[in-house]
């Protein structure tokens, strides 16, 4: 200040590194990205990462990429150094991880930073290069004996910059912030191998073996990924590829969702709600719950700017609602017609030669775990003969993905060499895959045989026995109906001769008051008669033979009641799915065997046969090998 | 006289069978009372007939026996009773020769009843209970009474009995409305979405007018009760209950009817009649009725029964279109002759074509009337040639 005429300088290399790394480092998990994504560039097949102190104190990141020589080293840890693009022209196709050339310099601003490399191009006699930089300037250059590959060390991080070091989060919670950055790497390149050790201790490895469905059990666990279902939906310069989870697995929050754009991780408000929506087309989402999903979107790179921030987590498309509609499409797809709704009965058998028994083990391969969704082994017991005859002779050992893998595939109806598009190899070309999920050419075939406890139509079709809960495939039906029905302005109304009178209590009243269009939309035409009453004039012509009254009352408390646990007004939606479940069939009412078959007739004419509105599964099967397996056929 | 549980009786057996008959209706399905599932047979001491009694305490059907079989009874100023499973004793006549059936039963104070038959060769003996503990039938007050033709009474429950609600949750809709009001018996039923209504006449009335709601289960048994089309039905009705009676003079047979009335306040039908129409369409019966029975095979899948009916001139014919779509099975057409005034503007309205099917089956007349108005206004069906019988149903809408 004391030489006002020249108040404006230019920042010196070390400060305008520092601001930048203010935008590129934030935490420990910042520099892992960074670092991780340099190996990834370098064309590493695998890649370590070690931390102590959850990154506070140390972060080696070590690859087995092409690597450095000792010149280059140096180049890198100036500003805007890069080896992947060359001209400005260059951004708009860019493929690999970073390119800004920021971040080595940036990081090297703000921490101890050793860098040793050895170009794998180098003859087997030449070192590699120890070069070592503090406070952003090279203190000591060494030769060193090492491996072909990089490994850049940095140890003290935010040393000189105390206001960020004192916001860095507990361990555990910056722990949890790389674990997930090395799992979101891992889904994106499944053909590296990652591992993360945090005090010597392995917090979490990938294989590398090339597929996503790999990926997919590291990240998510066995038991999750038995829920994935693949979609793959190719429209040329966009292709939209991955796993969801079948509505079993559904989740609090979002944490389980994996989106990537040319393998890049993106956080995108537009995807996100393409993943949403297109979940909802087939399946409502209760209470704002998400899916699990991995992600892939390829596009031309033409097409899209990852450009806009330096963590580079946001993207613009050039044609955003293709992507939202690729989106949308592959998701609904892969949930209706990957059958990936359908769960089916899971049970052990044995081929009547001795095995040995593991009962302590949880089951390995049982399909999901809950109630509802599939015959609990303690229930099942009536399947079988004997507790022993739970095992399978040939269960796979739980350190064999291999075999999980060949497994959920099985499951899921898919043949991994076709479905999983990031298969680098085929393994031993599996056999053929069983089906063991009813598709809709099969389910054409279904045949009503029985009525079981006034609640579950008993069915075959050609490949298994199924058993479909008779309340929630009417709910299914009905609610389709009353969705289509009021797309195509084609839902019956039955007027009323003598109206029927409804006295609410104010708050009842009010909520309905907000909400009358939509319950007319589901046929009931509720008419404000003077203080909290009302006069219901007509109702659907659907269930005439019901009782209206109980019925519409039944979904005027349901409605009062949501609203209560959230807002006043409840959404749309949930009117009709309220009303799709009061009006239908109850468990426990008999069914005639004609008002099965129509029953089961409108099911299989609906979009989405297999789970109920609220996310159940209406079709559970027994495959036909099972059950002649069960009678050691 | 009569000796405690004791009986001795002789009848055709087609006589006895037919009895059992008439009265199963009335026998309880349900076990709780074991002795609601029995017959009562009964010989009066003073006439030496013979009747049979059913019920399950709603409703009493008591069948009395041709004098017939009377006459061949053994000895007058004997009476007794006995009970017998009324299911398996259906079975068992139903499977015996056609000859007289011999009853006997022993009067017992021990533990155990049972009623002896023999017909010729066969030799039944059926575990019966003490024929004291079989519930009586009710004594009515006669309050108010009327008799009316028999033939009246079965088209008049008939043309009603459709209209009954199934649903059980409002008890009063699920009977019949007799309404006797100055020597008229109105039937009325209505389930909320169509009503129908039938006015008979009545001789014989004695009593101040009444009204009351009969269970539709046992309307339904005075149409096999009232068969024939000579003779006259006696009604009558008090606080909570009605009896229906029909005697046959010729035979001495005759057959007692009593349910309780359901309980409760019947709606006040008379509003929801349409008091005027603007538009009238003069249809033949049989040809709508067989158009709308083809129209709901289509009508029936996917679009809840929904025809749609609309007139208009064709080809310079005043016509009736008859429409049904279902998205899975395909569309419906059908055009049929009507009448109507000249300058009546055409008018398109929906209904259930269950419920014209109901009501065109239960009319004989040639011609009926289709009053209208709007679309959304009920619809009246009348005969042409009379004026004692309307039923008006509510339209359909598509939103």
């Amino acid at each position: 200040m004391d030489d006002l005429t020249s108040n404006i300088r230019i920042l010196d290399d070390n400060t305008a590194n520092q601001i930048a790394a203010g935008e590129v480092v934030e935490r420990p998990a910042s520099v892992v990205k960074e670092l991780v994504e340099n190996a990834i560039d370098s064309g590493a097949h695998a890649i370590s990462v070690e931390l102590e102190d959850a990154g506070k104190a140390l972060i080696r990141v070590t690859d087995d990429g092409i690597g450095m020589s000792q010149a280059d080293i140096v180049i890198a840890l100036q500003r805007h150094a890069t080896s992947k693009i060359r001209t400005a022209g260059d951004l708009f196709a860019i493929r690999t991880m970073g390119f800004r050339g920021e971040a080595l310099p940036s990081i090297a601003s703000v921490a101890d930073v050793t860098i040793v490399s050895r170009p794998q191009s180098a003859p087997l006699d030449e070192p590699g290069a120890s070069v070592h930089v503090a406070g952003g300037s090279v203190d000591e250059v060494a030769q060193v004996g090492v491996r072909s590959g990089t490994s850049i060390t940095v140890e003290n991080l935010f040393y000189n910059v105390p206001a960020r070091l004192k916001f860095l989060k507990s361990n555990s919670t910056e722990l949890s912030h790389i674990t997930e950055m090395v799992q979101r790497f891992a889904l994106a390149q499944p053909e590296i191998a990652f591992s993360l050790v945090n005090m010597g201790h392995e917090i979490f490895a990938s294989r590398g073996s090339g597929s996503l469905l790999d990926a997919c059990v590291q990240v998510y666990g066995r038991d999750q990924a038995r829920n994935l279902v693949p979609m793959d939906l190719d429209r040329g310069e966009l292709r939209v590829a991955g796993f969801v989870a079948t509505p079993v697995a559904l989740r609090p929050t979002r944490t389980g969702q994996h989106t990537f754009v040319n393998r890049r991780f993106v956080r995108d408000r537009a995807v996100m709600r393409a993943i949403d929506e297109g979940y909802s087309s087939v399946q409502t989402i209760h209470g704002g719950k998400h899916p699990p999903i991995v992600l892939m979107i390829d596009i031309d790179p033409a097409l899209v700017d990852v450009n806009v921030s330096p963590t580079k987590t946001e993207v613009r498309f050039t044609r955003d609602r293709d992507v939202f509609s690729a989106v949308y499409h592959a998701i609904a797809d892969a949930l209706v017609q990957r059958g990936g709704l359908v769960p089916s009965i899971e049970t052990r058998w044995t081929t009547g030669g001795q095995t040995t028994p593991e009962p302590a083990q949880p089951e390995l391969m049982a399909f999901p775990s809950h109630p509802p969704a599939t015959v609990q082994r303690t229930s099942s017991d009536t399947w079988s003969p004997g507790p022993s005859s739970y095992e399978r002779p040939l269960r796979p050992s739980p350190g064999d993905p291999a075999a999980f893998r060949q497994e959920v595939q099985e499951r899921a109806g898919i043949a991994p060499a076709i479905d999983d598009p990031f298969a680098s190899e085929i393994p031993n070309a599996p056999d053929p895959p069983r089906e063991s999920v009813p598709h809709r050419s099969e389910l054409t075939s279904l045949r009503v045989l029985a009525q079981t406890r006034n609640m579950y139509i008993v069915a075959q079709t050609e490949k298994s026995l199924c058993i479909i809960d008779q309340h929630i495939a009417h709910e299914r039906v009905l609610y389709e109906q009353l969705l289509k029905g009021h797309a195509a302005q084609s839902l019956a109304l039955q007027h009323l001769i003598i109206p029927i009178t409804l006295e609410l209590g104010k708050r009842e009243a009010m909520v309905i008051n907000g909400r009358l269009d939509e319950i007319r939309k589901a046929g009931f035409d509720l008419e404000p008669f003077g203080g909290d009453s009302f006069l219901v004039r007509s109702v659907p012509a659907q269930i005439a033979n019901k009782n209206p009254e109980k019925v519409v009352r039944e979904i005027i408390d349901e409605i009062v009641e949501k609203s209560a646990s959230r807002k006043l007004l409840v959404p749309a939606e949930e009117v009709l799915i309220t009303a799709s479940c009061k009006m239908a069939v109850k468990a426990g009412d008999p069914m005639t065997f004609d008002e099965m078959h129509a029953l089961v007739a409108a099911l299989l004419a609906c979009d989405n046969p297999y789970t109920c509105p609220h996310g159940r599964p209406i079709i559970v099967e027994m495959s036909n090998d099972d059950l002649d397996r069960k009678f050691g056929r | 006289m009569a000796t405690k549980g004791g009986l001795t009786a002789t009848t055709p057996r087609k006589d006895l069978f037919d009895g059992i008959q008439m009265v199963g209706k009335a026998v309880s399905t349900r076990t709780t009372l074991p002795i609601l599932t029995h017959v009562l047979i009964k010989k009066d001491a003073e006439t030496g007939k013979i009747s049979i009694t059913g019920t399950d305490l709603n409703m009493w059907i008591e069948h009395t026996l041709p004098t017939a079989a009377n006459a061949a009874l053994g000895g007058l100023g004997v009476g007794g009773a006995a009970t017998a499973p009324a299911r398996n004793l259906t079975e068992l006549l139903s499977a015996m020769p056609e000859a007289n059936v011999e009853l006997h039963a022993e009067g017992s104070d021990g533990p155990s009843y049972a009623l002896h038959l023999r017909c010729n060769k066969a030799n039944y003996k059926l575990l019966g209970l003490a024929p004291d503990e079989f519930p009586p039938v009710p004594q009515l007050r006669a309050d108010t009474t009327f008799k009316v033709k028999r033939s009246d009474l079965r088209e008049a429950v008939k043309q009603t009995l459709f209209a009954v609600s199934a649903d059980e949750s409002r008890p009063i809709l699920t009977g019949i409305l007799l309404s006797y009001s100055a020597g008229i018996l109105r039937t009325v039923a209505t389930d909320t979405h169509r009503l129908a209504v039938r006015e008979i006449e009545t001789i014989d009335g004695n009593g101040p007018d009444t009204h009351g709601v009969a269970p539709s289960s046992a309307m339904s048994e005075i149409l096999r009760m009232a068969s024939g089309d000579d003779g006259f039905v006696t009604v009558t009705i008090c606080d909570n209950q009605i009896q229906f009676r029909v005697d046959d003079e010729k035979t001495g047979a005759g057959t007692t009817l009593i349910t309780r009335l359901i309980e409760g306040q019947f709606p006040s039908y008379e509003r929801v009649i349409p008091q005027a129409w603007d538009k009238r369409l003069t249809i033949e019966r049989e040809a709508l009725l067989q158009a709308i029975r083809r129209a709901a095979i289509v009508a029936r899948e996917g679009s809840a029964n929904r025809v749609i009916l609309r007139s208009s001139k064709e080809d310079g014919e005043d016509t009736l279109t008859i429409t049904a779509q279902s998205g899975n099975i395909g569309d419906a057409l059908e055009q049929i002759e009507i009448a109507r005034d000249a300058d009546e503007p055409d008018v398109e309205i929906a209904f259930n074509a269950k419920y014209l099917i109901d009501v065109l089956s239960v009319l004989d007349c040639a011609g009926l009337y289709l009053e209208l108005t709007e679309s959304l206004r009920p619809g009246v069906v009348r005969p042409t040639e009379s004026t004692d019988y309307f039923c008006v149903l509510m339209p359909m809408q598509v939103v």
